[in-house]
């Protein structure tokens, strides 16, 4: 028993160098594989997330800086008269009264005018949500319309027609002069033209923080100066608000 | 030359061989790197991870930050989302939108002395327009000016009806053309 301990103890002493440096190398493998090689894959993760999150900061920070540069006023100011040129819903009424303001300006003698298959009154809450509706931007409600002017008076009608709010969009019109008895023409003429009241049922838009905003174009802005500029000839009543206030709980008083 | 030397473990002196010695020292070496090496990398990989950790503290308390500064302005984001919405149709439509009277405008140019007795417009902005005239020097002119209108590319592809004479020894004639809107 005592030799044998004494045998280990020569061997061991023997070695000893060999045991120990090979211990250290497997020892460091262990280490490299077990401890190090996992924590590279999580600093990997780390500098992942890293990116990911200075990517949202940054879309943050551009959406801030774009929303700041707007003021809300002037931009619901500018959603109104969005509104007032192409309603959010088939409004016989804001249509009708637009046609009678025409009138009433003096602008033309208007003899008659129809729509064609107006449908429900008023709202676009009680129209079928069709694929067709969804596909197009706007939808179009037709008018058929008769008027008596002189070439003047209709020349004055269509640039009038074409400054107004809602929009008006006329595919096609024809006019004759009116004959005499002795066949020579008159000055006044008939005219006839179809006119189509363009709407649009919006989408309520329900943004989420990280949803990226679009910047609007020259292009738009151009646009939106063109429709504040364009004339409204009868007030557009709205059954529904421009848009939900989402702070507003509809149930609290 | 390799020379062994007889190991006997149970004898009270032990010698080593050369190869023996010269593979102590290579072990020895290689050990001695190992573990620097897992010490300087364990000690990198820890700042690496204690900074990336902090980094991503201070990012992720920031993007809240900015979170509820978005939240707090959505309502105007609503708006600036629906003036966009409707700009698209706005701007199709408004591109659709021709002025038509420029269209009165150059069929009274057309005219000149001639009487314009209809005038049709068509989605297709194709216009055609009957003329009146009593003599043939102004249905000359007013195919003169319809060159012109040609050449200024105001309208194009234009067709002449043939003339007529009516009981009233006037002359009627149809003219069709394209309008270009610039």
């Amino acid at each position: 028993m005592n030799l044998t301990r004494r045998k280990l103890k020569r061997i061991l002493r023997y070695h000893v160098t060999i045991i120990v440096s090979g211990s250290a190398i497997v020892s460091s493998l262990l280490i490299l594989v077990l401890v190090l090689v996992p924590t590279v894959s999580k600093i990997q993760t780390l500098i992942r997330e890293n990116e990911t999150i200075f990517e949202d900061i940054t879309l943050l920070e551009s959406k801030i800086d774009l929303l700041d540069s707007y003021d809300a006023t002037i931009l619901a100011n500018n959603l109104t008269s969005l509104v007032d040129a192409l309603p959010q819903e088939k409004s016989l009424g804001y249509f009708i009264s637009t046609i009678g303001a025409i009138e009433q300006e003096q602008i033309i003698d208007i003899s008659s005018y129809a729509f064609e298959a107006p449908g429900s009154i008023s709202t676009g809450s009680a129209e079928p949500a069709s694929k067709k509706a969804a596909d197009n931007p706007y939808e179009s409600l037709s008018m058929t319309l008769s008027a008596i002017g002189s070439l003047d008076e209709i020349q004055n009608l269509f640039q009038t027609v074409g400054t107004l709010k809602p929009i008006l969009s006329v595919p096609g019109f024809s006019l004759s002069f009116r004959l005499n008895e002795d066949g020579s023409a008159d000055n006044i003429a008939r005219l006839s033209l179809t006119a189509d009241f363009n709407y649009r049922k919006p989408k309520i838009p329900r943004p989420a923080p990280l949803d990226p905003l679009p910047r609007m174009t020259d292009d738009d802005s151009e646009l939106l100066t063109d429709i504040g500029d364009r004339i409204l000839l009868a007030k557009n009543e709205r059954s529904e608000p421009l848009y939900f206030q989402p702070g507003r709980n509809p149930f609290s008083n | 030359m390799a020379k062994l030397v007889d190991i006997n473990l149970l004898s009270s002196s032990t010698t080593k061989s050369v190869r023996y010695i010269m593979l102590e020292q290579i072990l020895r070496k290689v050990a001695f790197v190992a573990v620097t090496l897992v010490i300087i990398f364990g000690l990198g990989e820890s700042m690496a991870y204690l900074y990336f950790t902090g980094k991503l503290q201070s990012a992720i308390s920031r993007k809240t930050e900015l979170i509820d500064n978005v939240s707090q302005s959505v309502e105007k984001e609503i708006v600036y989302r629906m003036l966009l919405q409707y700009l698209e149709p706005i701007g199709v439509l408004t591109k659709r939108q021709v002025p038509l009277d420029e269209v009165i405008a150059t069929v009274r140019q057309l005219a000149g002395d001639t009487a314009i007795r209809s005038i049709g417009f068509t989605a297709d902005h194709r216009v055609s327009v009957r003329f009146a005239f009593l003599n043939l020097e102004s249905g000359l002119d007013m195919v003169a000016t319809l060159v012109n209108l040609v050449d200024e590319k105001v309208i194009e592809d234009p067709t002449l009806g043939s003339v007529s004479i009516a009981e009233s020894e006037e002359y009627t004639v149809t003219v069709s053309f394209t309008h270009n809107f610039l």
